[in-house]
């Protein structure tokens, strides 16, 4: 039952990925999932060139979690630049972030995001978040065809 | 006959009888009849006098009829004036000639027919009225077209001082779209000469970015319309814009464009001002948004975490301060969220239309009921109470009014709470009672303030910003809130939406208290639903 799609969370802030991941571990989601610090080294990763160019389009993952601000390039920057990009316009985005500002909402929505999730405070609640994100979007959601076939495995870590 | 209409006949004869036979003949109700003696006295009576016509003898001692017709007609005024000669003496040609030549328009022989005197004076004196007739025409005339230029004149002079005195820019522009008069606004405004501003077409001097809405404001007044409130840029000298309000309106014959426009720069700048300051408030709210809940999660986070997997090495104590931690996050993280939803109420747009408060009031009691379906409040919601103002904004306001009633009955068995209307000064007043916990008058003053609360947070939870939010609502709409309560007497808030102000009333709705000192308002007229046996 368990697919082995990757997923990309963009967040700068350690507490909040570590956080994430336990959500994650607690859940029992064991995809892997790669992280980026700011915008720019998200969009490195998925146009496969910067800083981790060398990754294959196996790796391309298959939900991405974008927070809104973020160092060099902010999540709607980086929203913009995904679906312009003919290997990515597809890719299932969900906004996960601080804000529930009417504007970011639209702003998402306006560029494409699949999904928007404000973060909530208290950690249970999170828990519960990522249950049914990584439920719906790496489980039952069927992803976009990946545009370079390969083989099609991905790395089941963490 | 009106009596202006008489006309002068001047009779001139040395002999006092023949007078007295002309006057018989000629006396008629619109002929005056002067007499003179002699040529002098003919001649001192026309100096005086405008004659229809003069009858004279031609035989006078001193000067005769002769030489006084000479003299008559040397005078410009009298030089046509028609003379009938009257003599008995010499009835010879040379005589007629002579008369003739003098320009007498007739002769007449002794013994006159008086008949044919009355006849011949009758066509002079009809000639006469009809040429003072054509006189008094011609007078009016003038006198009118006078009158209208001088009118035109004072108008103009009058005018041009508005022109001048203006603080306005006035300006008359050419469907060719070169100014052709300005006023001397213009260039204590721009800083170009009148006629500067004349050699070029304006459009040259509109800001680039405004010239397209020119041209279309320009294409309007070319078609007869007329431009009202049209706003755009003028450029100055010193290489400033300057923002100009514009009515204007085109005078198609005279292919004329009357404009005025009045420089609102100031106010512009003002607007960008506070553009600017919104805008800082709302980065501000936004990262209060996002950068105070971040580290929030942490602290919510890593506690559970602790406990989870530190729980053998936690005791009682230690496990009851975590939770403590976690409680006051959420607190926190509601305060936040209170926080947030208040600034953002406070700059929503407001869009007034019909609202049904009754309706609204019922919805949020039900909306209360099904929260928590196990407390009894009764309801008292009047019918068919309607407001104008913005239906999403005062769901909030009723929201928040019939909420704090909700909570602070909640220790009551019969609980009861009231929406209502009341009409003060031709306005009405709006009104949430209860029967609830009440509170002190002495703290009324906190009431409205942001994160103050007047009970403790065990008895009745909250974040004190329900009241500041309601007040911020109803000040947006143009009204008051202001509250009458009594510790376990119960509370009633009451509020305004605006209008009064424009009645001249802004500060008397209800007989005083304004939201800033609640606590002066009439707690006499204070109808709070009492505790009863409170």
């Amino acid at each position: 039952m368990s697919r082995a799609g990757i997923a990309l969370l963009v967040e700068d802030n350690q507490d909040d990925v570590d956080l994430t991941l336990r959500a994650f571990q607690k859940n029992n989601i064991h995809n892997q999932v790669v992280v980026a610090r700011d915008g720019q080294e998200a969009l490195d990763y998925l146009f496969a060139a910067g800083a981790n160019g060398q990754h294959t389009p196996a790796a391309m993952p298959e939900l991405v979690l974008l927070d809104l601000q973020l160092p060099k390039l902010d999540g709607i920057e980086v929203l913009r630049q995904l679906r312009a990009n003919e290997r990515t316009r597809r890719l299932p985005v969900v906004m996960l972030t601080s804000s529930n500002e009417e504007r970011d909402i639209v702003a998402s929505y306006d560029l494409g995001a699949n999904s928007f999730l404000r973060k909530p405070v208290n950690f249970p609640d999170l828990v519960k978040a990522v249950e049914v994100l990584g439920q719906y979007w790496l489980r039952m959601n069927e992803p976009p065809p990946v545009p370079n076939p390969s083989n099609g495995s991905g790395r089941d870590v963490e | 006959m009106k009596p202006e209409e008489k006309v002068n006949i001047l009779l001139v004869d040395d002999d006092e009888t023949k007078l007295l036979a002309l006057e018989n003949i000629l006396s008629s109700p619109n002929q005056n009849l002067v007499q003179a003696h002699s040529g002098k006295e003919a001649l001192r009576a026309l100096l005086n006098q405008d004659f229809a016509a003069v009858l004279m003898d031609v035989r006078m001692p001193g000067m005769d009829g002769f030489e006084t017709a000479a003299a008559i007609r040397q005078r410009d005024k009298t030089a046509h004036l028609p003379i009938i000669f009257i003599t008995a003496a010499d009835p010879s040609e040379t005589h007629v000639a002579r008369g003739y030549s003098l320009g007498a328009v007739d002769y007449m022989h002794a013994p006159i027919a008086p008949e044919v005197l009355r006849s011949k004076v009758a066509v002079f004196v009809e000639l006469e009225l009809q040429r003072e007739r054509m006189r008094r025409i011609e007078r009016r005339e003038h006198e009118g077209q006078l009158s209208a230029a001088l009118d035109l004149l004072e108008g103009e002079v009058k005018g041009n001082r508005f022109f001048t005195l203006s603080l306005d820019l006035l300006a008359i522009a050419g469907m060719d779209g070169y100014f052709r008069h300005v006023n001397p606004s213009w260039e204590r405004t721009l800083g170009y000469t009148p006629e500067e501003l004349k050699s070029r077409p304006f459009m040259e001097f509109v800001h680039p970015d405004d010239r397209e809405a020119t041209l279309a404001a320009m294409g309007k007044l070319k078609a007869g319309e007329t431009v009202v409130l049209f706003e755009n840029r003028y450029g100055a000298q010193d290489g400033s814009y300057r923002w100009l309000v514009w009515n204007a309106a085109p005078h198609m014959e005279e292919r004329l464009i009357y404009a005025v426009a009045h420089d609102v720069t100031g106010r512009k700048q003002a607007e960008v001002a506070l553009l600017a300051a919104n805008q800082e408030l709302e980065t501000f709210s936004y990262s209060v948004s996002h950068d105070l809940r971040t580290p929030l999660r942490a602290i919510d986070g890593f506690s559970q975490a602790l406990e989870e997997d530190y729980a053998a090495s936690l005791d009682e104590t230690g496990r009851r301060h975590l939770e403590r931690i976690r409680a006051a996050v959420r607190h926190m993280g509601q305060l936040i969220d209170a926080l947030l939803h208040l600034a953002r109420m406070s700059r929503m747009e407001l869009r007034r239309s019909q609202v049904d408060l009754s309706e609204l009031a019922r919805t949020v009691a039900r909306e209360l009921q099904d929260l928590d379906p196990r407390r009894k409040v009764e309801f008292g919601i009047a019918e068919g109470i309607e407001a104008r103002g913005d239906a999403t904004l005062l769901r909030v306001v009723l929201q928040n009014l019939l909420g704090n009633s909700w909570k602070f009955t909640g220790k009551r068995e019969d609980a009861r709470i009231e929406f209502g209307v009341e009409t003060n000064g031709g306005w009405p007043v709006y009104s949430v009672c209860d029967n609830g916990a009440g509170f002190d008058m002495k703290h009324a003053d906190k009431l409205f303030g942001p994160f103050q609360r007047l009970h403790r947070a065990a008895e009745f939870p909250g974040t004190g910003i329900g009241l500041a939010t309601v007040q911020r609502l109803v000040r947006r709409h143009g009204g008051r809130v202001w509250a009458e309560s009594a510790p376990g007497r119960g509370t009633a808030i009451r509020f305004t939406l605006g209008g009064e102000e424009q009645n001249g009333k802004p500060d008397d709705p209800a007989g005083g208290g304004t939201p800033g000192d609640a606590a002066d308002s009439p707690g006499g007229e204070a109808k709070v639903l009492d505790g009863g046996d409170q």
